[in-house]
This record gives structure tokens, sequence and C-alpha cells, in this order.
């Protein structure tokens, strides 16, 4: 075949390929064939069958081509569908949505606690098994149906996905009970040794139904709000209770998670608590030991703290008062660790980390236990924490104001 | 009439081995039966992968004017070593099949699910293909451009793994938890055989390479870096992932990346994985599309473009023979685990033992009947104890490639020493005389009467490349 | 024929019979340097191109019998005028001189041929009879009398039509069938302004005109060296076109220059209008978007050129003077880079480069992101762009189709408005344009946003024919975008890739220095040293011919 033939077939066949894109781009998906969900719930109705629920973003009410956005439209919908299967239940969602669900951009899901007790196994398998799904995505668990949390909207937050998202992160941050638990930690968390987790519970407070509409938002102030408490407890993918939020803050102690908290503590012990410090820079070393047949921990928390409200006697130049602050703070702390540890052995989940302290350590004496570390040997693990607070950051000024006014008083 | 011979420099040969082991090595789990250990796995693979370097190295400096099927003709004899030829062609075809099916697979699983498999792997094959047509020189100077992108890639990964927290150290110890026997299980012979012990690509680029004295020691520099670079991936991984999500992704490099996230607005890298991973397969499915092409050749005398043109569409409907992805992965574990061995370690190392003292008189024989003694030949590793018998004229700087080979006779008056400057006007040593690709009737002769720029000093390493590659050998 | 070469007065055929130039004999006579029979051409003998002239007629004696067959052969066309005349030093003797009047420069013609001519004295008493005899005078006349630059005797027809054509003053010599060919080109030409296309803000603000000469001279008087060679040649069958090939002996390759030789004499055309038309002959490959020659209207790029070991082109009526050997990264040094200081030119430069593939791959990425790939996308940006997109008409692909073809139409309508109303309506279709397509909702404003600043960044790029390659390869980019998403950019990215790799100009990699990799050339590449550590020229000189200046720091007084 001469060279001029070979050249005139390749060219035809490469103009044939040229009407590929005439065959339909395949994964092709344009921005407005999309509907974008923010948040999903999961729950399970009475005969057992998942309910998903989406809240489902509606563009042009948050921002319009020309820059004006409508105030009149809410800027989320929400909806459900049920099914056998996880899947199965979002795939009916094609019966009742014009636009296909996109959940690249999914930040949150929240888990109703009736669906959390029967086991998030299913779940966990559709996140790692699909790639649209990400793991980065963050889960709450709420007493009783999760759809409600979804159609609350946030004050200042149009997007009340995004904004549960910035809400737990400025928990982590500056309030330092709860942590973000995302579905990666939880999976880590699962499939590790302990096989146990938690995840920060979500609830509506206040009266009413909630904030369901935009026009609700128009008063100064709304009716009931979306807030974060107490913390959920799951073993081996299900839930098994629920611990309470100061108890949550001890358990974050233990893994050194909290980048920032605000502790309130008496100026005698026993006393109202009515001086605050600022905690950061926490540390915490976790030894297990032996100690006959049981466990013991030996923990050492340092931390350091800045003095945020004083109420108490005394100037803060002396040493003595200083070391009394530290001293009541280290209390505080410590029954805040005990309050935790005794909470989560009372649920037979060591979502602490202890356990990988132990597999640590003793490597080989772990894989004797690890089967029954969860139901006998972590309930009965005694603890002694130590706790050492320093003070490194008084404020700007020396003496509590009450103080200050009875010195003025007596020079007098 | 004459092609010029490729000429590549050793620097070159040091890039493409970086690219070609880094390959689609991300998108497997190494070493995931040994848990948090998969690291010490792949680190003892990698030791046992240099020793077969070493020994492929060996081999290659008996005949250095040829590559792995000339050599299996010297040891084997013509025909027999003309089977095996042939026989390697076809394992590295398939081997690059493999690697077309993986790409397949991959933008299947990550990127386009909708779009049907034919069509990504159409492309890549396309590409494959028009990169044999421009000739080796112009691959091995498509690995320069890419090494900086793959470099800078995962350098920036790594920097945002670091940042991001996700890094946690405690998840590779307690080290060695369960002894050594599954980190040796791991290692041989699943590690060894993918990825290090593919190296074996390089005895068939070797000799482009040979008139750059430093090819030797940048190939086992680059060897170690890659190894190490792959040790470092592992850990990461193993930090990020732990033990058992490692071993349950399918693709944990991705797994791993998906959980970056950064000042609110940079997360979804695993984009950028799967483009990187694009990269490493192109380059593999080419390296090892030129070897079959270039096997193909030296075995029997195939004419490179033909072989080429016939090899490509082969290699695409050989990757649909695994109908499903499971499949394919099972293919890969078992049969070519199983094979492997035989061809990457059993081989070389029976070849090794056999020919010591004999084989390299007889390629310089064969050099020399070509025509002028091929000059400066020897890494010589001092074997023969009767002495090179070539190396008497191993002073003279003559830039001949004399090497005939033992099939074809050389043309007569190949081996005088090139005239101009580096301009090599000997035919390459299996006395194939091929067109340049890119020229057409017209071209042609603008094409042969490029002009070398004249830095006709062996030694700089760029030297080689610069002469005008008018189509690979 | 070699017998037409010499033209050693044999009269084959009488001048007034041939006529024919399609003739079997004859032929290449442009090998030949110096063709004395044939040239008669101005200025150095520069043989006629390939294929020009077929034949080779001898002048007859008879004068009136020459000027009849000239006239015939010029089909009496008006400028070209004869004047008649008798000198002194040759008494009795009708001579004639004929021109081209708009090529011809008159006042030259007066001054240095027909008043000497008419001034000259008989030099030697004697008898004229002898046909030798008015040789030698003849001879006489053309050395000593006749003052212009050059003068060379004419023996056929061809060489005589070839000396009118090239502006030469023919005398034809009533009874001698050698005539005189004076040189005097002239004519109106373009004074030497600013570059039109190829602006700096610092620098030589002069550019090369449509006079080849002019151009040599302009690059002469910045290199001031022996070595620098001009070897001319005439191409071009219809326009007998100089172009002249220029290169620096001791600096350049010589196997370039050899191949740069050998790629001009191989061509045969039939017109050369522009350098462009040399340009698409000895580039190196034709199906490549990517030029492998580069063209300049700035005689101090030319000159930097030829002293870093290229050669150049010089085409007579083309202020664009071609350069080779070329690589890719020399398309973005603008000659600016090497007069301001190395940061900001470094800095400069970089951005070019990233202009460069921001104007090849922004729209396609566009594509790509928001049809397959939304989670790139901060959730924030994906919410406004979704907003934005509703109510949209079209699919990205073809929003974008539509938008880039747009402006590549506004683009060249630009080029061709009146200089009066050009940029207003250029303004105001932009804005106007793309504005009210938003706002009518037939395009997104990210959309223009993009196309826009593509455009821009499109014309960053100092040379104009490697950003057309972008601009072609942009619309690829877009298809497979449209169609793959990420996999099709990078497919069509390493597609390209391995056609640069495999890209060769004049011997030279395409892809120098970066691929194949050499060690110290990178100081001019991407960002550029400092002056005084450029101490080697690129690597396409030859070996001997690298170093070019000591180097090292320059001492400072307080150091």
């Amino acid at each position: 075949m001469s060279r001029g033939i070979i050249r005139r077939w390749a060219l035809l066949l490469a103009a044939a390929l040229l009407f590929l894109p005439l065959a339909g781009c395949w994964d092709r998906k344009e921005l407005n064939e999309l509907g974008i969900i923010a948040a999903t719930g999961i729950d399970v109705t009475e005969e057992g069958k998942w309910k998903i629920s989406y809240q489902l973003v509606i563009p042009s009410a948050i921002s319009s081509q020309n820059g004006f956005t409508s105030t009149t439209e809410s800027p989320v919908n929400v909806f459900s569908t049920e099914g056998e299967s996880v899947r199965g239940a979002v795939s009916r969602a094609t019966q009742e949505m014009s636009r296909s669900l996109y959940f690249g951009h999914n930040q949150v899901v929240v888990i109703g606690e009736r669906a959390a007790r029967k086991g998030i196994g299913g779940l966990l398998d559709v996140y790692l098994r699909n790639g649209n799904s990400r793991e980065t995505v963050m889960v709450f668990v709420t007493e009783g149906e999760a759809r409600p949390i979804l159609e609350q909207l946030l004050p200042m937050e149009r997007i009340s996905g995004n904004a549960l998202t910035r809400l737990i992160a400025l928990e982590k941050e500056s309030g330092g009970n709860f942590r973000p638990q995302t579905v990666y930690s939880m999976l880590l968390q699962l499939l590790g040794p302990l096989h146990a987790s938690a995840a920060p519970g979500i609830a509506i407070n206040g009266s009413g139904e909630g904030v369901r509409s935009v026009d609700a938002n128009k008063s100064t102030s709304t009716p009931s709000k979306v807030r974060l408490q107490k913390l959920a407890l799951f073993r081996d993918d299900h839930m098994i209770g629920w611990i309470r939020t100061h108890e949550s803050r001890g358990l974050l102690w233990l893994r050194s998670e909290v980048s920032g908290t605000t502790i309130s503590f008496p100026c005698r012990e026993g006393g109202p608590k009515v001086n605050s410090a600022r905690i950061t820079g926490l540390k915490t070393k976790m030894k297990p030991a032996r100690s006959g047949d049981g466990w013991l921990l030996q923990a050492d928390v340092e931390a350091d703290a800045t003095l945020f409200e004083y109420t108490c006697g005394g100037n803060l130049h002396d040493p003595a008062a200083v070391a009394g602050i530290e001293r009541m703070l280290g209390q505080q702390v410590r029954s805040d660790i005990e309050d935790g540890l005794q909470a989560s052995q009372r649920l037979k989940a060591d979502v602490a980390g202890i356990g990988e302290a132990v597999r640590r350590k003793y490597p080989h004496t772990w894989k004797g236990i690890a089967a029954e570390w969860n139901s006998r040997f972590y309930p009965e693990m005694k603890a002694e924490i130590g706790v050492h607070v320093g003070l490194i950051k008084t404020g700007r000024s020396n003496r509590s104001y009450e103080q200050a006014s009875e010195d003025s008083r007596e020079r007098k | 009439m004459k092609a010029k011979e490729a000429s590549v420099s050793a620097g070159q040969i040091a890039v493409f081995l970086v690219l070609f082991t880094i390959g689609s090595t991300p998108m497997f789990e190494l070493g995931s039966e040994a848990g948090q250990d998969s690291w010490i796995a792949i680190s003892i693979a990698a030791a046992a992968g240099f020793c077969l370097l070493l020994v492929y190295r060996a081999l290659y400096n008996r005949a250095p004017d040829t590559n792995l099927v000339g050599l299996y003709k010297l040891h084997f004899g013509k025909l027999l070593g003309g089977l095996l030829g042939a026989a390697l062609a076809v394992v590295f075809a398939l081997e690059s099949m493999r690697n077309v099916r993986d790409f397949g697979e991959l933008i299947s699983a990550t990127l386009l699910p909708q779009t049907p498999m034919w069509c990504t792997m159409l492309v890549l094959t396309g590409i494959v293909y028009y990169t044999a047509r421009q000739g080796v020189e112009a691959f091995f100077r498509v690995n320069q451009v890419l090494i900086p992108v793959l470099a800078v890639s995962y350098i920036s990964l790594l920097g945002l793994f670091l940042a991001s927290g996700l890094l946690d150290f405690n998840r590779l110890r307690p080290v060695l938890e369960n002894g050594f026997r599954p980190v040796l299980h791991a290692a041989f012979p699943d590690i060894l055989s993918f990825p290090f012990g593919q190296v074996m690509v390089l005895m068939m680029f070797w000799t482009y390479a040979r008139r750059s004295p430093s090819t030797g020691a940048m190939s086992y520099g680059a060897y170690i870096g890659v190894s190490l670079f792959l040790i470092a991936v592992n850990m990461v991984l193993m930090m990020v992932l732990g033990p058992e999500l490692y071993r349950l992704a399918e693709l944990p490099t991705l797994e791993a990346v998906e959980q970056i996230r950064l000042f609110n607005f940079l997360e979804r890298l695993d984009i950028l994985v799967t483009l990187l991973l694009y990269i490493g397969l192109y380059v593999k499915a080419t390296g090892l599309f030129f070897g079959s092409v270039i096997a193909l050749r030296t075995a029997w005398g195939v004419p490179y473009r033909a072989g080429a043109l016939v090899m490509a569409p082969l290699i695409f409907t050989a990757s649909f023979l695994e109908p499903i992805m499971s499949q394919h992965l099972w293919t890969g574990m078992t049969v070519y685990l199983k094979f492997s061995p035989y061809y990457q370690i059993a081989l070389p190392l029976l070849m090794l033992v056999m020919g010591i003292g004999w084989v390299k008189k007889k390629a310089q024989r064969q050099a020399g009947q070509g025509g002028a003694k091929a000059g400066a030949g020897g890494q010589a590793k001092g074997r023969e104890a009767g002495g090179q018998s070539g190396s008497g004229q191993s002073g003279a700087g003559n830039a001949a490639a004399g090497g005939a080979e033992a099939s074809g006779s050389g043309q007569p008056g190949n081996g005088k020493a090139g005239a101009d400057g580096s301009a090599e006007k000997a035919g390459s040593q299996d006395g194939q005389q091929d067109e340049s690709p890119g020229s057409d009737g017209k071209n042609g002769e603008r094409n042969k009467a490029r002009g070398a720029p004249a830095d006709s000093d062996a030694k700089q390493p760029s030297s080689g490349s610069e002469s005008p590659e008018a189509g690979s050998t | 024929m070699s017998g037409a070469q010499n033209g050693n007065g044999s009269a084959e055929n009488s001048a007034s019979g041939s006529q024919s130039h399609r003739g079997a004999s004859g032929g290449k006579d442009g090998k030949g340097r110096a063709g004395s029979g044939n040239g008669g051409n101005g200025g150095a003998a520069k043989p006629p191109p390939l294929g020009r002239r077929k034949t080779a007629t001898a002048l007859s004696p008879s004068l009136a019998a020459n000027a009849h067959a000239i006239r015939m052969q010029f089909h009496h066309s008006g400028d070209l005028r004869l004047r008649l005349l008798s000198s002194g030093a040759l008494p009795g003797i009708q001579l004639a001189a004929l021109y081209l009047q708009g090529i011809v420069d008159e006042e030259a013609i007066r001054k240095n041929v027909l008043e000497p001519l008419q001034a000259a004295e008989a030099a030697a008493p004697g008898s004229l009879k002898g046909k030798g005899r008015l040789k030698d005078r003849i001879e006489q006349l053309r050395l000593n009398v006749i003052s212009t630059g050059l003068t060379e005797p004419v023996r056929t027809l061809e060489g005589a039509l070839d000396a009118l054509l090239l502006g030469c003053c023919l005398l034809l010599v009533e009874g001698s069938d050698e005539a005189v060919a004076a040189e005097a080109a002239g004519g109106e030409t373009r004074q030497v302004g600013e570059p039109t296309a190829q602006t700096v803000i610092r620098g030589p603000q002069h550019a090369f005109t449509e006079s080849a000469r002019t151009n040599i001279g302009l690059i002469r008087r910045i290199i001031r060296s022996e070595r620098l060679t001009v070897e001319s040649r005439r191409i071009g069958r219809e326009t007998c076109t100089e172009v002249s090939l220029l290169y620096m002996n001791g600096i350049v390759d010589a196997e370039i220059v050899k191949e740069a030789r050998r790629r001009l004499d191989d061509i045969d055309i039939d017109s050369v209008l522009d350098s462009g038309y040399i340009e698409e002959f000895i580039q190196d490959s034709s199906f490549t978007p990517f030029p492998t020659v580069l063209n300049t209207e700035r005689p101090d790029q030319a000159a930097a050129g030829l002293l870093e070991g290229h050669f150049a082109v010089v085409v007579d009526g083309s202020p664009y003077v071609l350069l080779g050997p070329v690589t890719f990264f020399r398309f973005f040094q603008s000659p600016e880079d090497h007069y301001q200081r190395f940061d900001i030119a470094s800095f400069l430069r970089l951005i070019r480069i990233a202009a460069f593939f921001i104007s090849m791959h922004l729209p396609a990425l566009y594509i790509a992101i928001t049809t397959f790939h939304q989670e790139m996308l901060p959730s924030n940006l994906l919410i406004g762009l979704s907003a934005q997109r509703e109510g949209v008409p079209f699919p990205a692909l073809v929003e974008a189709f539509l938008m880039e073809l747009t402006f590549e139409v506004l683009r060249e309508a630009g080029v061709r408005m009146p200089r009066a109303i050009g940029p207003a309506i250029s303004i105001v279709g932009a804005l106007v344009l793309g504005t009210a397509a938003v706002q009518a909702g037939l395009v997104s404003a990210a959309m223009v946003i993009i196309v826009a600043f593509t455009a821009i960044s499109n014309f960053v790029v100092p040379q104009i024919n490697i950003a057309i390659a972008a601009r072609l390869i942009r619309f690829l980019l877009m298809v497979s975008a449209g169609i793959l998403g990420f996999v099709g950019i990078i497919s069509v990215d390493l597609f390209v890739i391995i056609h640069l790799a495999g890209l060769y100009s004049f011997g030279v990699p395409y892809l120098k220095p970066v691929a194949p990799y050499v060690k110290g050339e990178w100081k001019d590449t991407f960002v550029r040293a400092p002056r005084w550590s450029l101490v080697r020229r690129p690597v396409i000189a030859q070996k001997g011919g690298r170093r070019r200046q000591p180097g090292g720091k320059p001492k400072r007084q307080n150091s």
C-alpha cells in the first residue's frame, strides 16, 4: 500500500472520530442539571426501612446572575425518600426530583438515634464504596428524627449544611466540648483495634417546632435554635448510648483534642464557680500499666491557662494565689476527665483510645485481651489522673475587682 | 538513506527509570498483608530488586551494543534466542496492555464513571502509539518534561498531608507486630515482581545510552532514589489510613488524598492524584510498548514502524480480554506473579551464570565482523581471563558503533568511524535501517541530512541527545 | 548548455528569434556563483533563481535590434526608458541607455552614467574599426568613465533583461554584442521607523524596512565584526527576490549553516512576497502549529540572535527577518528582557510563560470543572456559578465555543478597521456584546470573564506566531475537555508534549534545554540571570565559540 493511500484512510478515520462528541458526552453534567445537596439525614422508619432526607440548595436564592439575592425564597429545600437499602432510597429520589442529586458537596450527615442504634454499617459501606460521597463528611447524631434538623435555618447562614460544619469547627477551637467527627475518622476508629467511636449530638432547643421558614428570620429573635449537646457513643457499628457534654469534654482532654476551652472554677473547693480561665496548649500522656489482674491508667495532663474572670481575693502577683488558681483549675479538669472516663466505662466503649496505648506498649499482651477489652478490662480499669495547669497569663489587672474595691475602701 | 541511531543520555535513562517505577504503583496496595509493616516489606523487596538490577547491568555489559534480545541470541543461539525474543516481545506487550487496562479501570472508577472504557483506553493507546512514531529520543525527552510535574505534585501532596494533620505516626506502630513472616511473604514474590522487577525493561534501552559513561551509576542512583520515594509514600499512606483501611480500599492513595481538607477550599485533590497516575501509566505503557516493538525487531527483524502499527491495535483489543475488573486484578495477581519470576529473575540469572567467559568474547567478535572494531566498549567486569580482545582498541576514540548483530550481516562500511562529529552513520546493531517516522516522501531527504549540531565530544551528557534522532532505531 | 554559461559571444540564436523561455536547453544556471555571462545583476553577482531563465540568447551587435528585442520582451511597457546618446570617448558610435523608470535612481544615472559619458574625451585616437578595439574601448568606458558603484558586462538578452529588472542602467553600444550594466538601483523606500508589532519600552526603537540593503546595513551597524558573513542569492522565478543568509562565522555551528544553505538553495518558487514564504519552505515541519523559525522586525533582536549562534535570513521586500534554529523557549524571550534588570526581566518572563499556558487551558479548564468535576470547586463558588447558569440555554461547551469564536471575529475585525473608528468599535463590541449577552441570559458572566482573560493572556507572548499555536490548540483542548473532562485535557497536553519532543528546528531539538536536559543552559530560559553571569553562549553555537565574556561580578567601588 502506498503511503498516500494509508494517509488518506488514516485521515478519514480521524475525521470520523471527530464525530465522537456527537455520540453524547457520557459523563457531562451541566451545572443547571445538578441538585446540590448540602446535608443529609439518615433515619429509620417504624417498618425498618431507611429514610434518607436531603437538604437541597437553591442557588438562585443565594446568589444570582446580577448580584441581587432574593430574600423571599428559602435557600434550601428538604425532602425525604425511603428504601430498603441506603442507595435504594437515594435512587427513589428521581421519582420526585427534576435534577440529579449531587453529593459531592455534601458536608454533613445527621443520623437519627433510631438509625444509629440500628447500625450504621451499611451507611459506612456506602461512603467507602462510592466515589462521589466524601469521607470528609461530618457526622452528627440526634435524638429523635434527623429530618427536622435539616429543615432548620440558622441565623446569618444561608446554607445550614455549611453552617453546621462551621459550627462544630468553632466549637473545637473555642468551646472544647466536641470535635468534628468525620466518616473517615469514624471508620478508622471502628475498624481499629478498639471498635469504638463517638459522634457529637445535635438537637433543636427552644420552644415550638423550629425555624423553618424565611419569615421567621424577619424578627429579631428566633423561637428555637440548633445546638450541639451530648455525645453519642458507638461500638462496633451501632450506637450504645449518650454521655453528657462535660463528660465528652473530659474524654477530649484525654485524647489531647481540645484546642481551647473555657473552664469555670471556684475560689475555694466546693464553692460557686464564679471564675473562669481559658485553657490552651493541652497535652496528655497516657501510660497504661498492669495492676494485678486489671489495668491502671496513669495519665499526665499538662495545660496552659489564661485567666479570664476572677472574683476571689488576693493579689495575682502572689505566687500563692496563682498556685491556688492552678490547683482549682486542675481539680476541675480532673473531675471532668474522671466523669468522662466513668461514663464511657459505664457504656463499655473505649472511645478515649486507651486500648491503643496498651497495644503499643504491650503488643503481645494485647493480642490476648483485645477481644475482651471493651467488655471486661476497660470498664474495670482504674485511673490515676495527674493534672498540672500552668497559669501563663493573668490578664491586664493584677487583682480582682472585688479585691480592688475592698482595698480602696480600706485606704480611706 | 541510513537512519541515524537513537542516542540517549544517562540522565534521560535515570529520569525514565524513576517515572517508570513510580508508574502506577500508587494505585495498588503494596504489601497490604504485612499491615503497618508494609514499608519494611517494600524496603526488602527494593533491596532485592537492586541486586536484580546489578545482574541486569552485568549482563548488559557483556554486549553493550545490543539489548536483551541480542543477549538472548548470544547466549542461546540465533534460533532459540529469536524465539525467546519474540516471547519477550509478547510479554512486554501484555504488560503494556495491563497498564492500558489499569488506566481504563482507574478512570472509570474515579473521574469518568459513565464513559465507556474503550474510549479512554483508545485515547491512551493512541498516545502511546504516537509516541512510538515519534521515536525513542522523543519519548525520553517527554519524560524529562514530565518529571518536574510529578516531582512538584508529589512534594506538594506530601506537604499538604503534613499541614492537614492527617499523619499519625502511631499508626505505624507497633512495628513488626506479627513478626517477620508476613513481611517476607508480602515482599516475595509480589513486590519484587511489581514494581521492582519491571526495571528489566531498562535492558532494552541501555544500549542507546552507551556513549555516556555514567549510565550505570545514574541508573543505580535513580533506582535507589525511587525506592526511597516509594517507601516514603507507603509510610505516608499507612500513617493516614491505618492498616485496615489501607487493606480495605481499592485505591489507597486516592482514599488518603481524599481526606485532605485545608483552609476551607483546598480539598478534593484526588483528581490531581488521578492525573499523576495517568502520567505514570502512560510512561509505563509506552516504555513497555517500546520494549516490545524493539524486541520484535531485534528478534525477527520486524521493521520498527510495522511492528508498532501491528502492536498497538493488538494491545488495544487485548485489553478487553478480561471482562471485569476483579478478573483483571486476579489475572495480575496470580498469572503474572506466577510467571514473572521466570523471566525476571530466573532467566537472567541463568544467563549470567552460564555466559561467564565466552559471551563477551563472542559479542566482540561479532562486532568485529561488521567492520571496524567496536571502540570504547567496555565497562568490563573483568570476567574474561584472556582480556578483552576488543579492548585493545578501546582507547580509540572512534565514535563508531560497530556492533553488527549476529543475525544480520552488518552493512559493510558501517563500522567505519563516523566522519563528522557525532553523526553516526552506522546502522543500528541489529542491522535494521528504518526510515525516520516523521519523514514523508518529500521531507525525507531533509530529515536525513539534518546535521548534528556539532558536539562531537562524547563525554558531554547532552551530546547524545542532540544528534537528531531521525527515528528510533 | 554550458555554452550559454560562459556566454563567450557565441551567438547560437539570433536575438530576435529567441523568444522562447520554455526551452529544453539551458536550465539551471542558478547554481553557479559569479555567473559572469548571465549575471549583470547589480551588486555582487547573484545568480538568478532556479528555473527562471531557461534559455540564453546572445545580444546582437545592432543596437536597434537589441533595443527592439528588449522592448518586445517588455511588451513595450511605458516605464522602459531609452535614451540615445553619444560619447566623446566613442566618437561616431551610437549609444543608448535603457532603464526602468520606477526602480532606478534617475539622478544617479544622470550624474554617473550620462554625464560622464557625454563629457568623456576620446582616450586614444586611432582606428575603431576592429571589433576587438571596440571591445576594449567599451571595457575602458565601463571601468573608467561610468562612475556608478558596480558595472558588469552583459552578453545575453536574458542577462540584459535581468539587469534592467534589477535596477541597472543598461548601456547598449552600436556595433557591439556586449552591453554594460551599471548599478543604479533606487526608488522610494520606507524610512527606518519604529517597530509596529514588537515594541519594547526600553531599548532601541528602530525596525527593519522592506529593503534588504538597509536591513543588512542596520545589522552591520550593530555587529561590527568581520565575522558577520552575508551570503546572498536570488529566489523566486518572477520576483527574483534577494534573500541573504547571515551568520557569525566561528560562532554558529557549521552544520546548521550548511543545512540552512541547502534548504534555501532547494527553494524553487514562483514568487517571494514576504519572508513568510521563505519560512514555509525552510521550516522543519509543515504539519505543526508550532513555528520552528523565529521572525523579528527588530535589528537588535536579530543581532542578538546572530551573536548567540543563530543564523538570519533577510528577504528583500519584507521587514521581517527570519532567525533559526529556534527552540520553544526562545519564543518567550522578549528583547526587553535583556534591557531591563534581571529581576524584573525574570518575573515578566515567568508571567509570559504562565500566560501562554493560561491562554491555552483556561476555557478548557472551565468546561472540565463545571461539567465534569464539580467537586473541585469550593462550595460557595459552585453555588455562585450554579446561580449564574440558571436559565442559560447552552451547555458550557457550546457557550465557550460561541464566545471564543465571537472574540476571534472581533479580533480579526479589529485588525482591518480604519484607524479612526477601530479602537472604539472593538471596545464597544467587546463590552457591549459581552455585557448584553450576559444580561440577555445567553451566556454566563463567568464565561465572559474567562474568554476576556484568555484573549488578553494570548497577547502577552512576545512572538505572535507561537501565540497562534496557543489559539489553535485552545479549541482542541476545549473539545476534548467537553468530551472527557480532565482526562481529555491531560491527553491533549500529553499529545502536544510528545509532538514538541519530536520536533526539530534545523537539527536542534525543539524543547532544549528542558529536554534534552542541558545543565548550563538555564540562565536564560525561564529566568534571566544577571548579565555578568551569562558567560557562555547557548548550546546551539559551536563548541569552540561558546565563551563570550570573562564573566564574574563587576567590581564595585566599595567592596
